[in-house]
This record gives C-alpha cells, structure tokens and sequence, in this order.
C-alpha cells in the first residue's frame, strides 16, 4: 500500500485562527467611534482585543497513498474539520503546503446550498452544481440519485417541508453519485436513521472499493473501524498517533473512557518486594505487536514476574477487563488442578495460553496478582501496563456489531433432514 | 470517465496565497454553470410564493416613473433634453438606475448572506457576487422591455447609438460590481456597511442624473461631475435611447474612475476570500 503513489502530500501544515474579535474594536462603527472619542473606553478595547491566537493545526506532515481510506479521530476541537477545510480549499492555511492529485470533493455537510423554498428536483440540480457536477453529469446520474434517496415521492415538494433525514438522504444521495478521485468527508451521517446511515457507510465502502482516496472524519468509532485502513488520531492540532485503525481507536477509546495511563511497564523494580509483575507481552508476537491482538488463533500472555526470595509455595491470578471495566474472564496457575508454584529468586515468565480470544475490537485491561499459598499472602497486584489492544475485525452481524459480546464468525451448513 | 482517469491527474495545490494567484479564470469557466444555477437559485427564491412574481421587478420603477413625473415634470417642470417629455426621460434614468442600485447592495451582501454555502463548500468565490448581478439582469430585462415600449408610445426614434448601449450597460456593471466587491469585502469584518448601503444608494441616486439632466450642472463642474461613473453611465442611456447630445470628454472620468474602482475592489476581494470563512 505504502507504494501506491501519495493522493495528497502535507507538508508542514497549519492553521491559526484568531479568537475574540478580528478587528480592533469589535468590527462595528460603534466601536470605532467610541475609540475615537474617549481614551478609557480605548484602553479597555485595547485590552480586550490584544491578538489572541489558537493554532488549530499544527506541522501537519502527511503522505496519503492512492486508494487509501483515511479516519480522523480526536475529541471535539482539536482541528479535524480544519483540516478538511484546508484540503477541500475553504479556506487557506497559515503555513505549510498540501497537494492532491486528481478531482476533490468534500462533503462537510449534507445538502449544502438547498433552498428550503425549492423543490427535491431544483435541489438536487443546484446542490450537483455547488459540489463540482456539471449538469450534463447530474442529468445522467438523476435517476440513480432519486433512487439512492428513496423520495421518489417527494422529488416536487419544497426541501422545507421534508424531515430532517429525508433531508440528509437527499443531500447524501447527491454527494454520494459525486465521483471524485479524493473524497473528504467531515461528520455527516450522525443524523438519519439506521439503515440509511449503513446504505451510507456502504457506499463510501464502494468508493473506497474502487481506488479513490477517501478521509473519513468521524466521532463514530464503529464506522471509522469499517471503513478506513488507516487512522490519525489529531490531538490540540497535531498527530498524536497514526497507524492501522484497530489499534489506533483501540488507543484512543482507551484513553477516552479514562483508562490507565498509557506507556511501558515502568519502574516497578524500585522498592523492596518479594516478588513483583514487571512487564508482559504476548508470546510469540510478532514485532510491534507484542501487546495487539489481531487474529483467532491461539494467544498467550507471558508475564515477568521477578522473585527477590525464594517462594516454596504460591499461585498467581489474570483478569482481563473489558473497555467498559467488566470482567470478561479470568484464570489462576493452579486451575486444572496444576499446584503451587515453587519459584527460586530471578526472573520467571508465567505464560497463560488460551485456545482464542474472540473480542471485539478495543482496548483491554489486564489485572495480574500474585499470592504465596502460607497466609494467602499477597506479593503484587498489578494493572499490567500497556493494555491489550484487540483489533480483530468485527464479524458479527453488521446490523448488531456492536452488542453482542463475542466477536466470531459464524460458519453455515445447510442439510437435508 | 475512464480515459479521463488514466490521464495524469489535475494537482490543487494548497498553501497560503497571494492576492492575485486567487484569482483562477480558467477555473472560473470551468465552473460557469454554477453561475448560472446561483443566478436562477437567486430569481426563482425571489419571486417563490409572491404573487407579482417578476412583476415586483417592474412595479418598484414602475411606481417610481409615475411619482417623478408628477412631481419632477408635472409639478416642478424639471427641464429635459431636447424637450423630450418628463417620464420617459427619467424613466430612461430609473431604469438602469434600478439595476444599478440592486446589484451594489446584492454584491456588497453576498458573501455574508451565503456564509452557509462558502463554509463547507469550495468553488471559485467569485461566481457569488457575480451570480448576484446576473439575477439582478432578469429583473432588468423585464423593465428595459417596459422602457422601450414607453418610448416608443412617446413617439422617440431610435438613432444607430443605441448599437452603443450594451457599452454603457457594461459600464453600469462594472461600477455597480467595482463598488459592491469593495463594500462586500469591507462588510465582511465590518457589518456596518450592510446598514450604509441603501443610504448610500438613495444619496449617490441624488448625485446622479436621474430626475434631472445632467445639462443643469454648471459646466465649472461637470468634470468633477463625471467623476461619478453613474453620470457617464445614465448619460449614456439617454443618449442611446433617446438621442439626447451625446456624452463628450466627460465620458473618460467616469470610464478610469469605474475601472480603477473595479480592479482594486476585485483586489480587496481577493485579498478577503482567501481566510474570509474563519470570520464569516
Ligand atoms: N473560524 C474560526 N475562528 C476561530 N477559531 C476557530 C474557527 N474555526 C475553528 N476554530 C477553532 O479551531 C479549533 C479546531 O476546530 P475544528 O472545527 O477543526 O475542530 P474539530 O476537530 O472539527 O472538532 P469537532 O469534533 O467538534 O467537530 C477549535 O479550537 C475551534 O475553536
Ligand atoms: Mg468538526
């Protein structure tokens, strides 16, 4: 993928805008004026309006393969629709350059430019017109258009008197026969009902299916997580990580719903102890991925557990959490009837194997302890640090991919009985 | 579509502008159907759910003919040029005066009014203003026919002058899109203007020959006079319309005055689109 030739290059880009008032004074004559005549009421505009800046974007350095989709993650502020706005040429950045090869089109919002006093017909044709078609184009896609929105009904009433998602599926349906090389898209399908939003998500899947570059800004975790390859996760105006969606987002909920701070196993080796938990990774991982789970095949947790003095008889325990902090499961080195551990002063590995592990994406705690048997006696307790980040792909249902709590995919045989 | 992709595509490149490299003609005509849809969006929202329709587009001229020729050349005997009787002279005025006032106050408010649209979709900034004065054209067209059939009822002969009218029309609209670019620009950061505006349309329409000839100014001053590109432009219609003496040396004011008020304004514009969006 990494070969395709670049979509877009961003070099270095930025943006700063200037809060409070763009214009001494407040941008009115009044304000001017009273400048002007009296010295206090200039003293206090001139404290009110000293250049207050924000950089919504910052040394934004990007190459966005051909054929790559693109998600943007990040809390509320942090300069993704800036970013968009600076690609789809609303307006300029502060620094910094960014090119794209062949035709852009941006969808920032659902039917820009529609009249309410016009009709679903006149819309369709001005809103083609705004986002780049040509009537030729709008002429010979209408009827595919009309059909995509299903408001055949409606094509002749004012767009005023529709609902607000039939409103959006008109101006969907239009965006959606745009045909671009490069589509931007900023948060847009939140409204709409279900099955709409996923004929939505579908078809900027086929665009995505077809080599056109997309970038998918959203607050929707489960569409960013089928649709795009890739995610940046913008933070105050700049990448905070950039790399394959599962983990990306796995990081990013992590945090968000206030899990642990993230980073390595630090120094746990500092005070006395007996015995002490001091990293873990998955056995047999591959490189970069000693903490990411990506596939059903078997796993196992292999945890460095180092022993000061000699422990003649002790047991160890794992849990692992769910994002939400539920225990989903959890195991003990003596299950099965396998006894105390006798372990001599150095480092042990524990390694617990489980035949799969069929979670849904996201990130997840893990919880280990250690126990010597004499006074149930416990050595360390330990929120194993960094988290396990599963990125299996979702293969429930997709109508319900998102309850349920195991993340199979189901096989089919059909018999005659 | 598939020849199309296999040819390299078309780059866009983005950085912070200049003020001319905004300006993108090629670009501009690419996209020239979208005028013509801003234009139609602009006429057809206008007279939606009215029950005049474009008749609106008459009846304020209309209303304003019949006012001025009672007072102005009923009542105070408002001389005219070679006679010709008070309402079509001033009509003849009204008119184009109409036109010119719309289209200043259209131009000088489009980026505000169409905020909505400039904040989430690019396309050349430039098609706004002008999509403004093209709907602004419809209504003109309806009058302009009304003002030749009255001039015909007066008994007026056209001269070969009239050939020249598109000129002076052209003249109207480049003072009329030179002012308006200016003002839309300023009354992006400042909303004041758009308070100003039609004051500064009645009171400019006093400055200008439109209830009187522009043969009552004294000749000390017809120069100066000829500053205001609207006196070179009116004139102009009488004397294409109603073969009044046609325009001389005057002319040259009002054609360097509207010019170098449209090339700055176009420059201010440019200059304001580039970041316009982060205030409007
Ligand atoms: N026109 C503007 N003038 C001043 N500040 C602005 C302007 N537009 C955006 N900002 C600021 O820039 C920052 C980034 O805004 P942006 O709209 O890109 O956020 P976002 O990531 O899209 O957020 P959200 O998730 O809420 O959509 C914010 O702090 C915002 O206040
Ligand atoms: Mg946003």
């Amino acid at each position: 993928m990494s070969g395709a030739p670049p979509a877009i290059s961003i070099r270095g880009l930025g943006k700063r805008y200037r809060i409070g008032s763009y214009l001494p004074t407040g941008g009115t004559l009044r304000g001017w004026f009273a400048d002007r005549l009296s010295a206090k009421a200039r003293a206090a505009s001139a404290e009110s309006n000293k250049p207050r800046y924000i950089w919504a974007l910052r040394d934004l350095t990007l190459d966005v393969p051909t054929g790559s989709v693109i998600g943007i993650i990040g809390r509320n502020g942090v300069g993704k629709s800036t970013l968009l706005k600076i690609l789809s040429r609303i307006t300029d950045p502060t620094e910094g350059t960014a090119e794209l090869y062949g035709k852009v089109a941006s969808l920032l919002e659902v039917g820009t430019g529609f009249h309410g006093e016009l009709t679903g017909r006149e819309n369709i044709y001005l809103n083609g017109a705004i986002s780049g078609m040509t009537r030729a184009e709008v002429d010979r896609r209408f009827d595919e258009i009309v059909a995509f929105s299903e408001l055949e009904q409606f094509l002749d009433t004012p767009v005023k008197r529709y609902s607000s998602g039939m409103y959006v599926r008109l101006g969907f349906a239009v965006a959606a026969h745009l045909d671009p090389d490069i589509l931007l898209v900023d948060e847009v399908l939140a409204v709409g009902d279900l099955s709409f939003q996923r004929r939505c998500l579908n078809r900027m899947n086929d665009v995505a299916q077809t080599g056109r570059t997309v970038i998918f800004v959203s607050h929707q975790m489960t569409a960013i997580r089928r649709l795009c390859n890739r995610t940046i996760w913008l933070e105050a105006g700049r990448i905070r990580d950039f790399g394959p969606t599962g983990e990306v987002v796995a990081r990013y909920e992590s945090e968000s719903l206030g899990g642990a701070a993230p980073g390595g196993s630090g120094s746990r080796e500092g005070a006395a102890y007996k015995a002490r938990y001091l990293s873990w990774m998955r056995d047999g991982a591959p490189a970069g991925e000693a903490h990411v789970l990506s596939d059903l095949a078997p796993v196992a947790f292999r945890l460095v557990l180092d022993v000061r003095e000699r422990i003649a008889a002790g047991y160890g325990g794992i849990e692992i959490f769910d994002p939400e902090g539920k225990l989903i499961w959890s195991g003990a080195s003596y299950d099965g009837g396998r006894g105390d551990l006798a372990l001599d002063p150095g480092k042990h590995a524990l390694i617990y194997s489980l035949p799969m592990l069929p979670l849904k994406p996201g990130a997840y705690k893990l919880h280990a302890s250690f126990y010597e048997r004499e006074g149930r006696k416990l050595l360390d307790d330990w929120w194993a640090a960094p988290e396990l980040i599963v990125s299996l792909p979702p293969s429930s249902h997709p109508d319900d991919e998102w309850q349920g709590i195991l993340n199979l995919p189901c096989g089919l045989r059909v018999e005659r009985e | 579509m598939a020849e199309a992709r296999a040819q390299p595509p078309a780059v866009t490149r983005i950085r912070a502008r200049a003020g001319w490299e905004a300006l993108n003609l090629r670009e501009m005509w690419e996209r020239r159907e979208l005028l013509w849809f801003l234009a139609w969006r602009d006429v057809r929202v206008r007279y939606k759910q009215t029950i005049l329709g474009v008749g609106w587009a008459i009846l304020q001229p209309l209303m304003q003919m019949v006012v001025f020729s009672i007072v102005f050349g009923e009542w105070l005997k408002v001389p005219t040029d070679n006679n010709i009787p008070y309402p079509v002279f001033s009509s003849t005025a009204v008119v184009p005066w109409a036109l010119f006032g719309s289209v200043l106050a259209a131009t000088a408010t489009s980026l505000t009014s169409n905020a909505g649209i400039l904040n989430k979709v690019y396309f050349p900034r430039l098609l706004i203003p002008l999509a403004g004065a093209a709907a602004r054209l419809v209504d003109f067209g309806v009058a302009f026919a009304i003002l030749l059939a009255m001039i015909f009822v007066f008994g007026i002969h056209f001269t070969p002058a009239i050939l020249l009218l598109p000129l002076f029309l052209l003249l109207l609209l480049v003072t009329a899109l030179g002012f308006g670019l200016w003002l839309g620009a300023i009354n992006v950061y400042i909303r004041d203007i758009q308070m100003l505006v039609p004051f500064l349309i009645t009171l400019w329409s006093y400055a200008s020959p439109v209830i009187y000839s522009a043969q009552s100014i004294p000749p000390a001053w017809r120069m100066v006079y000829a500053l205001n590109p609207m006196a070179g432009v009116l004139n102009g219609f009488r004397w294409c319309l109603l073969g009044t003496p046609a325009p001389g040396p005057e002319i040259w004011p009002s054609i360097i005055v509207a010019i170098a008020v449209f090339l700055t304004g176009m420059m201010m514009f440019l200059r304001v689109q580039r970041t316009m969006v982060d205030i409007l």
